[in-house]
């Protein structure tokens, strides 16, 4: 096994606020990771960094063995580094498949003048856009509702929009922040098949969860955050028993489910 | 003749008024003339200059306030100003309503514009998108042009000095009284504004809502008041901007424009939001533009604000007090 | 529709556009035809940044001035022809729009605005002032027509036939753009900036792209009115021109191609078939941009499928009619 992502030693300050300390993490392939930790603990920051939508304070990235830290976030998303939205960030106006196929600009290469010509190679690629499009939809489960106005879905087929989104994106390492957040028990748990079955198309999964069924259920290693700062890795088993850990959520009231 | 054409070229048309008077001082013929007569000017034009920052000061005010409570930018701002300007002409040039009377009635015309322009304009466009909000806008600044071309036809017109072209003498130093009353009402109307906003009830509850909308309506505020409030303030702030202008300029239909854009400058070159640092971006405004003019070129004079305003916003676009603002995803 | 009738419709649209001003259309009406085109131009090129990748722009009427201004130079100065004075003004007018679309990397929405603004007014200035250059305040008079051989366009009727030529060329690479994935892209930018980034778009070099595409259509138009109206003037370049273009832009609907070239047509023959308003015009005209934008955001293009649901009820129920009659 080796590792797809690593990052070190990543601390971020807003002003005169630490968002995140020192944090090491190592991400490896064919792995469903968690992060975990209460709110505020730094976890969203954390996401952003490995995505490039943060630059940090201090600290490298590096994915796939190249560094990547302080490139724009698109050329993250080129080099495989997929994600979600806390607070769904879908083209709201577009449809479901046109939000699906906008995911698609990454692996298309034609140019304004071929798009202007409409020539052989624009259209090949075009038809496999809407194809792969398509694919994902129905990876997700959703290719019945690919006209549908994005902002229309309820909010679990936003999510699911979200997932379907970033993986036309082609990534080798999805990063999913809280994707349960607002399903209902059965809706979490086809969610959880679905993330299985990402792991199984090859693709490395980093998600920050606060359903720890799902955490429980599905992780192969999980990491707590709290206050910016790792406090806790190992497997769901060995965090269940931490006595760190439970203090950083007993101390907030909340329990395990 | 020759002394007058050097005295407005040196600082731009708007002051073209007040050059047959100020001439006599400027025209030294020996050495220590030349030296005083170089110091003389400064003073002239720091007065000059502050008189102008001032008025952006006020018409940068009303954007900051509407900004702070509402997120919106309001780009037809200048207008009130046009239109308080051209309103105290009909009443105190041409129905001589003496002129106290004529400024008050003015402003309470301009507050009732400010109300209407709420329940019209801005209530309808609430949460809808930011490019339909401008266009918007310019449908109202459009409108409000052609008003005054149908009420008051395309002549420029002049406003009645109130002080009847006396001058203000200090040793070689001609001030014009106009410049200090600017100066002076705008200091006095700052600093009611101040203590309305931070000793009165009402200000208090003004500042809730712009601080945050939601929590304010919770602590049983009548946020939709504070809003049509802080229209009318907005909007009297720009009426006196232009009826304190009107005498220093010639009233024309898009001198309101120009105030209401240099004053978003203003705002910008202050840290967007801040309301001292409005006040601040429009007075540094108004001196470099009276300098600029009179040392460099007059021609580029409206270029100066956005000049400096792209400066701030490439190597300080926090500006002189703002925060920078960090998004949150 | 399938591919067959979309090129039938397009075919019959340009023979009718062709044929019509043959029909004994006035000069005058000609005339406001060849404006309306260029303004058509104007605004499908601001829909680039404005509408596609929402990106505010009041610079448009500067990228008309500075390829109106190029063009006339190049020609009178430099003895270029007009046919290769039309595309180099509005590449010269690209490089500006490229310049431009620096700042909106670095600042949006208002901030954006402001600076647009602030660009706009000191293209004017330098127009205005740039006495060696630009003929400052007298304008720049004598702009020789264009000419093919020996067949000169110095008729508003051969005229048409050059701003239908480029019109259809704007509208022909205006659909071909939406249509792919740089209309995906900076649609996406319009919906969601940091979404678009994070889905694998460069949003800086789409939004410098938008504008340099919107500079583009902004310098063919301004080379058209120059060898048009063979006379400019700065002024004619300001803020108020910015703000025309924006409005027929929203009126017409943005972010689309239907839209622009209703807003641009719809707002210049209006003031024709409005004449009885006299001064009033405007004013109303005010009132009714405010209106419309707080009853119908998505402008008059909206209404287009209302209009044909409503045309094709009158047809089924005529049939109707005329089945029930047997």
């Amino acid at each position: 096994m080796r590792a797809i992502l690593q990052a070190e030693d990543i601390t971020v300050r807003f002003g005169g606020l630490v968002a995140l300390n020192g944090i090491n993490l190592s991400v490896q392939e064919g792995q469903i990771h968690a992060l975990i930790g209460p709110n505020g603990a730094g976890k969203t920051t954390l996401i952003n960094v490995l995505s490039n939508v943060t630059t940090p304070t201090t600290g490298r990235v590096t994915f796939k063995g190249e560094p990547i830290t302080g490139l724009p976030a698109h050329s993250a998303t080129e080099k495989g580094i997929g994600r979600t939205f806390q607070n769904i960030l879908l083209f709201a106006g577009a449809t479901v498949l046109e939000n699906v196929m906008i995911a698609r600009h990454c692996r298309t290469k034609y140019g304004l003048l071929e798009a202007i010509v409409r020539t052989g190679n624009m259209l090949n690629e075009e038809e496999t856009v809407r194809q792969k499009a398509f694919q994902e939809l129905e990876f997700v489960g959703m290719a019945d509702k690919a006209s549908t106005i994005a902002g229309n879905l309820d909010h679990g087929g936003q999510r699911l929009l979200e997932i379907a989104r970033a993986l036309a994106t082609e990534p080798s390492l999805l990063l999913l922040d809280e994707p349960s957040a607002g399903m209902n028990p059965q809706e979490v748990n086809s969610l959880m098949d679905l993330i299985l079955r990402i792991r199984g198309r090859g693709i490395t999964v980093l998600l920050i969860e606060h359903n720890m069924q799902l955490v429980m259920g599905i992780a192969d290693v999980v990491t707590v955050l709290n206050f910016g700062e790792k406090i806790a890795e190992g497997t769901p088993k060995e965090i269940q028993n931490n006595k760190d850990v439970r203090e950083a959520y007993l101390g907030r009231g909340i329990q395990y489910a | 003749m020759v002394r007058r054409g050097m005295w407005a070229s040196a600082c731009g048309p708007d002051v073209l008024r007040d050059a047959g008077t100020c001439g006599d001082v400027l025209c030294g013929s020996d050495v220590v003339h030349w030296a005083k007569r170089g110091v003389c000017m400064v003073v002239q034009l720091i007065v000059n200059g502050l008189a102008m920052g001032f008025i952006y000061a006020l018409a940068a005010l009303g954007v900051v306030m509407l900004y702070n409570a509402l997120g919106i930018v309001n780009f037809a701002q200048g207008e009130f100003a046009t239109l308080g300007a051209f309103i105290a002409y009909s009443l105190i040039a041409e129905m001589g309503v003496p002129y106290p009377l004529g400024f008050v009635v003015t402003v309470l015309i301009v507050a009732a514009v400010g109300v209407l322009f709420e329940r019209i304009v801005y209530r309808p466009l609430r949460h809808k998108h930011f490019l339909t909000v401008i266009v918007s806008t310019i449908g109202v600044m459009i409108f409000f042009r052609e008003f005054e071309r149908i009420v008051w036809k395309p002549i420029p017109r002049f406003f009645p000095d109130i002080f009847e072209g006396r001058l203000i003498t200090i040793g070689n130093v001609v001030i014009v009284p106009q410049h200090v009353f600017i100066i002076g009402v705008a200091l006095v109307l700052m600093v009611s504004l101040y203590l309305f906003l931070n000793k009165t009830s009402v200000g208090a509850k003004m500042r809730a809502t712009a601080q945050d909308q939601e929590t304010a309506s919770l602590m049983g505020v009548d946020v939709e008041k504070m809003i049509v409030l802080t229209f009318v303030i907005s909007a009297c702030l720009g009426a006196i901007a232009g009826v304190l202008f009107a005498p220093i300029f010639f009233i024309t239909i898009d001198m309101g424009g120009t105030v209401g854009l240099t004053a978003f400058c203003a705002s910008i070159i202050g840290g967007f939001g801040s309301i001292p640092g409005a006040i601040c971006g429009a007075l540094l405004l108004g001196l470099v533009e009276v300098f600029a003019a009179a040392y460099v070129s007059s021609v580029y004079k409206p270029a100066v604000a956005f000049m400096l305003m792209i400066a701030f916003l490439m190597f300080r676009p926090r500006g002189i007090f703002g925060e920078k603002v960090s998004v949150k995803v | 529709m399938g591919r067959r009738t979309r090129c039938a419709v397009a075919v019959g649209v340009v023979t009718l556009l062709a044929v019509f001003p043959l029909l004994g259309v006035g000069p005058y009406y000609i005339r406001l035809l060849n404006l309306a085109g260029i303004y058509v131009i104007l605004t499908l090129g601001l829909n680039f940044c404005v509408g596609m990748a929402g990106q505010i722009s009041y610079a448009q009427a500067s990228f008309f001035g500075i390829g109106a201004y190029a063009s006339a130079l190049l020609t009178l100065k430099a003895g270029v022809s007009f046919w290769a004075a039309l595309p180099l003004s509005a590449l010269v007018a690209l490089v500006f729009g490229v310049l431009l679309g620096l700042p909106s990397l670095k600042v949006g929405r208002y901030y954006l605005a402001i600076v647009t603004i602030g660009f706009s007014e000191i293209v004017r200035l330098v127009l205005l002032n740039w006495k060696e250059v630009t003929y400052g305040a007298e304008g720049v008079k004598n702009i020789p027509v264009p000419t093919i051989g020996a067949f000169t366009l110095n008729t508003d009727l051969r005229y048409y036939y050059l701003v239908l030529t480029i019109v259809l060329f704007a509208v022909f690479v205006s659909i071909r753009i939406v249509h792919s994935r740089i209309g995906r892209a900076l649609h996406a930018i319009r919906m969601s900036d940091l979404a678009a980034e994070v889905m694998g778009v460069n949003t800086r070099y789409y939004k410098i792209l938008a504008f340099a595409l919107s500079a583009f259509f902004g310098g063919l138009a301004g080379s058209l009115i120059a060898h048009y109206d063979t006379y400019l003037h700065a002024n004619s370049f300001n803020f108020m021109e910015s703000a025309k273009i924006l409005c027929m832009l929203f009126i017409g609907g943005s972010g689309s191609i239907e839209g622009p070239i209703i807003g641009a047509v719809g707002l210049t023959l209006l003031p024709e078939w409005l004449r009885f308003l006299k001064d009033y015009y405007m004013a109303i005209y005010g009132v009714g941009v405010v209106l419309l934008m707080s009853v119908m955001p998505s402008g008059i293009r909206s209404l287009i499928p209302q209009l044909a649901r409503f045309v094709q009820r009158l047809f089924t129920n005529k049939q109707r009619a005329v089945r029930s009659e047997h």
